[in-house]
């Protein structure tokens, strides 16, 4: 498999031979004018793309499952920077795609579809990917990883001021529907200065083989060191926010067996942190702790501040559920709803959310049905948090003196 | 914000209320150095946890919404006491107006406010770019709906005229300039319905939207679908929308709802000399019958 150095022109030259030979290209762009939006979006350039940003607002999942869609053949697509646990999130639908329904739509958009992600710098603050067995740089899902060996500078925070203003200066003037005087001048306030990326790149699967086969330049020792470090300081963030959010202690230790055989597997090192360890344990024991739970004390009072906006669902990248219209020659696909809803309470709705997640999927088909990327937390207007519901369960499910988080 | 803990400890002590539903902070959100970044709606149902109760300028969210009877697994909690803003407040005077809660079925601990943030992750300081559409020219700051008021009345908010200038802009616009603009924005409506269910005035037990025999509206997120949901909406709440404009944060898509809605209610002001206002004894436009109403579209 390939393992190269991509420099910016590389990736350049890519998505231009790419859009060239008519295949759709889907990258992070900008979202309205500030640093902190992004959305999946067709590219023509690399210059329109914003890659190592901050979390798209959307999730993959539109890319494979659109609003709308006509019985047609798709046409062949490339994901170019998407993090790795949207990679992932795409994978772990397919199992669910696949299961006792067979969706052809899906399965031909997968086929039609190579996924280049980029590792994260694990920055995010609600994001816990460590605690759902995934990592900034895992590769499920993804066909060919690219890790950044310069980190692109984020705009200072007296620029993120700036960059706010302008996005309302943007809205104010109504989409963007009439220009604004000094509107170009703002933009450029907000522009951090540009430096050239470079990304050593490696094939995960045969699709990403043909992408990468015969791009950029080898890749030598210390560039790969660099690449690693990278990697090392991603999970050491993601370490930290699993602490932060209360998903493991600071001090965990895993008992000492389990970190002898784990440390064998990795080659004699544990590559992810022991906080990190300790957080995937203690979630890898819910789903039969939720099997025996159905009618815990606890459902209740967690469902108390959900609006029932279902958000959680529209932005989450591994929510499979959507309804079907279907008009002469099309499909129409919409996240949920229809008629009066199967279960009457929030508290049952809610439960159904966290079942489905952490107990239901890995019973069929081992991995959770969640890939840590936080955006419920985010998009979630009742400030419910899914790491702070997680914690609550990891505590009700441990051992006693097991040295989980209490 | 004493005050407030003290009255909900003796609301509950006393057996008043089953639960205060009020504000508190969110411990995990924002880095630890920075310390708690946001604030959510909070259910206290035990004395001894009202400390957990604040209020600042990021409280944004309408509680009101948590009194419509169609959450059940709220109302199944007892009576409850709720911290309201003077402009939540007319939302509580909806539900009465509408026969949907009794007055005496709920306490209302008004709290005097001095503006709050557009979304609870900004602030607790108030800058013109971060305070909310809602509190442009805001008549509420001091509750007139309420059992108990807590607080002083913190200075006005830093003024904000974004909200008029952009609905002068959509009034400057030709019909089709208008047409395009709507049409662009509601393209985007992806039919999750976050809007309506998280408005406090969307109580329908089955919503028009949900009926399939017959489908009066068009179910999936096409153009014709999108502007028929949005404008039945629009038009459901005419008189009703207390502009509270839950459902434009609310919405995944960034559509501006809130738009709408006070374009409706701009002209309902117009039209018939009426405010959603916090006097749940005043009949709302859709619910009576006045001789002096203007008809003259019947030709």
């Amino acid at each position: 498999m390939t393992n190269a150095i991509l420099s910016e022109s590389d990736v350049a030259t890519l998505v231009t031979e790419l859009v060239g030979s008519s295949k759709q290209v889907v990258a992070p762009v900008r979202a309205g004018a500030d640093w902190e939006h992004t959305e999946y979006a067709r590219i023509e350039r690399l210059e329109d793309a914003m890659i190592g940003g901050a979390l798209p607002r959307h999730s993959l999942k539109e890319f494979f499952r659109p609003a709308q869609e006509e019985r047609t053949p798709c046409a062949p697509q490339v994901v170019l920077g998407a993090p790795p646990c949207d990679a992932a999130g795409v994978e772990r639908l397919d199992h669910v795609m696949a299961h006792d329904y067979h969706d052809e739509l899906w399965a031909a958009r997968r086929a039609a579809t190579t996924i280049v992600t980029v590792a994260c710098s694990g920055a995010e603050r609600s994001c816990f990917c460590g605690a759902v067995g995934l990592g900034p740089d895992s590769t499920r899902g993804t066909d060919a990883l690219l890790v950044p060996l310069d980190v692109a500078a984020g705009p200072p925070p007296s620029q993120r001021r700036t960059a706010e203003q302008l996005r309302h200066c943007v809205e104010l003037f109504l989409l963007d529907t009439q220009p604004f005087p000094g509107a170009a001048e703002l933009q450029r306030a907000a522009e951090p200065p540009r430096r050239p990326m470079r990304w050593a790149a490696s094939a995960v699967t045969p699709k990403g083989e043909a992408l990468l086969r015969g791009r950029g330049q080898p890749l030598n020792e210390l560039d790969r060191a660099r690449a690693g470090a990278f990697a090392r300081v991603a999970r050491e963030s993601v370490a930290s926010n699993l602490v932060a959010l209360q998903l493991s202690r600071a001090d965990g230790r895993l008992d000492a067996d389990v970190e002898a055989q784990l440390a064998a597997a990795d080659g004699g090192e544990l590559v992810d942190p022991v906080t990190t360890t300790s957080a995937r344990a203690a979630v890898e024991r819910l789903p039969e702790w939720l099997a025996r739970n159905f009618d815990h004390a606890l459902w209740s009072p967690l469902a108390q501040r959900c609006r029932g906006c279902g958000n959680c669902a529209s932005v989450c990248s591994t929510s499979p559920c959507f309804d079907v219209d279907q008009h002469d020659r099309s499909f129409a696909r919409r996240p949920i709803r229809e008629g009066p809803p199967p279960r009457r309470t929030q508290t049952e709705r809610l439960r159904q959310r966290i079942m489905h997640k952490f107990s239901i999927y890995p019973r069929r088909f081992e991995s959770v049905l969640c890939t840590g990327c936080g955006r419920c937390s985010r998009a979630c207007q009742g400030g419910m948090n899914l790491p702070e519901i997680l914690g609550q369960l990891v505590q009700l499910a441990a051992p006693e003196a097991s040295g989980m988080p209490t | 914000m004493r005050e407030m803990r003290e009255l909900a400890r003796k609301l509950l002590d006393e057996g008043t209320v089953k639960v205060v539903i009020g504000y508190e902070l969110v411990e995990t959100e924002g880095w630890p150095e920075e310390g708690p970044r946001s604030v959510r709606p909070s259910f206290v149902t035990d004395a001894s946890q009202v400390d957990r109760l604040v209020f600042d300028s990021r409280c944004v969210q309408n509680l009101a919404a948590y009194l419509n009877p169609r959450r059940t697994h709220l109302t199944a909690l007892g009576k409850a006491a709720v911290v309201v803003k003077g402009c939540d407040a007319r939302a509580v005077a909806g539900l009465i107006r509408e026969g949907q809660i009794k007055r005496e079925d709920v306490v209302l601990i008004g709290v005097r406010c001095g503006g709050v943030v557009r979304d609870p992750r900004l602030g607790p300081g108030l800058t013109e770019e971060d305070v909310s559409d809602r509190c442009q020219g805001c008549g509420d700051r001091e509750p007139t709906l309420f059992d108990h008021v807590v607080g002083p009345l913190p200075p006005p908010p830093p003024t904000t005229t974004r909200r008029s200038d952009r609905l002068a802009a959509l009034d400057r616009m030709t019909p089709a300039e208008r047409w395009e603009f709507w049409k662009s924005a509601l393209s985007r409506c992806v039919r999750c319905y976050a809007c309506r269910e998280i408005c406090p005035m969307c109580f329908c037990v089955q919503c028009i939207a949900d009926r399939n025999r017959p489908q009066w509206i068009d179910s999936s997120p096409t153009p014709r679908g999108n502007v028929a949901w949005h404008m039945t909406r629009a038009l459901h709440q005419a008189g009703r929308c207390v502009d509270c404009l839950e459902c434009e944060r609310a919405c995944p898509e960034g559509i501006p709802l809130g738009l709408l809605g006070r374009h409706v209610a701009r002209t309902v002001e117009r039209r018939f000399g009426f405010r959603a206002s916090a006097d749940p004894s005043v009949p709302a436009p859709m619910g009576v019958y006045r001789t002096e109403d203007e008809e003259e579209f019947i030709q």
